[in-house]
């Protein structure tokens, strides 16, 4: 637990993760002062800045990987795809817990956009992932347990915002896809574990020591950067939630003259 | 004759292809996701 919790302050304190300790500032800021634009904004704006310098650096200036040269780039983009697909969905449950506990309908919207944005995260994560098995593996898919994993993963958020689509009273609606997101999150440790617990083609998780430096601050700016594009979208797709729901509450009634 | 483990080494040459392909597809899945939640939100708004 100790070595553990040493390894997670080593990794949090590391120059690379200014990216996302001034990003979270920025945002903290945008919301107190309140500017003209939507707080969002400035945490978008920030995570496209780093996906732009992390891409650029992926592609010439971090080293080729020892055994997969110039194809072991993709991983800048299709590890970050990963991790922030799982931490999408864990804020889907996460916000699937508060409105069942408190039935507060801004729960319910961030339910709505975290499976979108978890979904839209995890298809690029499949399709990173096929592009990359097909040079290394040469294959463009294999009904490996990871990508299975992956696959149910995506499917089983693709089927709570069906049902979503599917009820139309809002209260009942909110409830039954907090329950659905709740067991569809289930999935998600499998998938992480799937690596360790059945013979998987795909490679066990990487630890910082088994990765150059440069590697390691690549990969850190491209997942910082697609957090933070990540958060942007969600906030987003919170207000298309709220302003659907605004609309599809009916009018207020009017008051007949004299029934004061 | 050349012998095969002098020729076979395991290592993968090339496939950059693959790279820009991955990095493009990227990029392209953020700006249509944009583009969607921009065009959702003003057919909301009108």
């Amino acid at each position: 637990m100790m070595s553990f919790l040493s390894g997670l302050w080593a990794i949090l304190t590391e120059p690379v993760n200014f990216i996302g300790w001034l990003g979270f500032a920025m945002m903290a800021g945008a919301i107190r002062m309140k500017p003209k634009f939507a707080w969002e904004h400035t945490v978008g704006v920030w995570g496209l800045l780093w996906l732009t310098i992390g891409c650029a650096l992926g592609l010439g200036w971090a080293p080729k990987e020892a055994m997969m040269g110039e194809v072991g780039r993709i991983l800048y983009v299709h590890v970050p795809a990963a991790w922030i697909a799982m931490v999408v969905f864990t804020i889907a449950f996460v916000s699937a817990l508060g409105y069942l506990f408190s039935g507060r309908l801004g729960w319910d919207w961030a339910v709505e956009a975290a499976c979108e944005v978890g979904v839209v995260l995890n298809g690029l994560l499949l399709v990173l992932g096929s592009i990359f098995a097909k040079p290394t593996w040469n294959t463009w898919w294999t009904w490996d347990p990871r990508l299975t994993a992956s696959l149910v993963m995506m499917l089983t958020f693709i089927g709570v915002i069906l049902l979503r689509g599917a009820v139309r009273d809002p209260n009942r609606r909110a409830t039954w896809t907090g329950v659905a997101t709740i067991v569809a999150y289930l999935n998600i440790p499998i998938t992480y574990m799937s690596v360790r617990w059945w013979a998987s083609m795909h490679q066990q998780q990487s630890t910082p020591a088994t990765m150059n430096d440069e590697m390691k601050m690549v990969m850190r700016m491209c997942a910082w950067a697609f957090l933070m594009i990540s958060i942007w979208f969600i906030a987003r797709r919170w207000r298309l939630a709220q302003a659907n729901a605004m609309a599809e509450m009916p009018e207020p009634l009017e008051i007949p003259k004299g029934a004061r | 004759m050349i012998p095969i483990a002098a020729e076979v080494t395991g290592r993968i040459e090339g496939g950059w292809e693959f790279v820009f392909a991955a990095y493009a597809i990227t990029w392209a899945t953020f700006g249509l996701y944009t583009l969607s939640l921009w065009a959702r939100a003003r057919r909301e708004e009108s």
